[in-house]
């Protein structure tokens, strides 16, 4: 069975950003326990990154984004949204690795690629 | 060691965010159950929403928002469509509320014997179709007992590899009583002539 794990800043990132970005955050986490869903009745990695919510992002993380997110007209207009995840087979772990808009895109998957690539490293020293 | 959460609202719940905040968002989730299945059901089925769609003559948008919608909103209607693109048979279940996972496994066992019994009902009279209900109670049972035992042995713990130490004494009686049994051993089966 699949499991999830809080990559280090993810949470505070996460506060952050769902303090703005309330609906859209709820959004995120719903696609991504569909995700996780998938990956438990189909134990196929690729099945799940195929759903029409995922977004290839390089060397294998993906981005998971706020579609189903509704939000009333007059309050204002979503962000697009974007949940960056890592998916381990070989661990069975989705890490967490953070949050952001499509405005920060640039910067985060910076940031979060050398998240992504520093738990790849201990998953091999494991 | 990190620690690792079976499922997203386990991840929200141990988030330090505003309490109602957390509600909402767990609550989100939960809204959403029976559209995240249908999800589940068109990935396992390795299909995308485009084929879905085409399938039921709608368009890939409305899949969509059928697959995001909250489980409330969403029509018994449009559960039917569904599952008959997907080649699926939809079935209701009405069940006490918050019914234990041991009763829950005792009404399917009860629920198959009434299947069993209809084919039994169904069979009589015709010998090659009594034959044939007759081998399908065998296949149950083997399977059956097979994938309960196959549960059953995840809970079992390993045994442990114990070493077996043996002096020399007990070397040459074990030498002893094979040669013992050997000499018992070649029975010849007596001959009439």
């Amino acid at each position: 069975m699949w499991g999830l794990e809080k990559a280090t800043g993810f949470e505070s990132r996460l506060k952050k950003f769902s303090k703005k970005h309330e609906v859209e955050t709820s959004a995120a986490f719903s696609n991504l326990q569909t995700y996780v869903d998938v990956l438990n009745e189909t134990d196929n990695l690729q099945a799940a990154n195929q759903q029409p919510f995922v977004h290839a992002e390089p060397d294998g993380m993906v981005a998971i984004d706020q579609r189903g997110a509704h939000i009333e007209r007059t309050t204002g207009k979503l962000k697009a949204t974007r949940l960056y995840v890592y998916a381990a087979v070989i661990n069975q772990t989705v890490y967490l690795l953070g949050i952001g808009d499509k405005d920060s895109q640039k910067q985060d998957l910076q940031t979060f690629s050398k998240k992504m690539k520093q738990i790849i490293k201990g998953l091999g020293n494991d | 060691m990190t620690k690792q959460y079976n499922s997203v609202a386990d991840v929200l719940k141990s988030m330090d965010l505003p309490a109602a905040q957390k509600k909402r968002q767990v609550e989100y989730i939960k809204a959403r159950k029976l559209s995240r299945l249908l999800t589940v059901m068109r990935a396992h089925k390795k299909m995308s929403q485009k084929q879905a769609a085409e399938k039921l003559g709608w368009s890939q948008g409305r899949i969509s928002k059928l697959e995001t919608k909250e489980d409330r909103q969403i029509s018994v209607g449009d559960l039917l469509d569904y599952s008959d693109a997907l080649g699926i048979e939809m079935s209701l279940v009405f069940m006490p509320k918050r019914m234990k996972i041991v009763d829950r496994v005792k009404m399917h066992a009860f629920e198959m014997i009434k299947l069993l019994q209809r084919l039994v009902k169904l069979s009589k009279g015709d010998g090659k179709m009594e034959q044939g209900v007759a081998q399908f109670h065998a296949e149950c049972m083997n399977n059956l007992i097979r994938m309960i035992d196959d549960s059953q042995k995840t809970l079992r713990p390993k045994a442990k590899n114990e070493l077996t130490v043996i002096g020399p004494l007990q070397v040459e009686q074990m030498i002893e009583q094979e040669d013992a049994k050997r000499c018992d051993l070649p029975y010849i089966r007596p001959r009439f002539s």
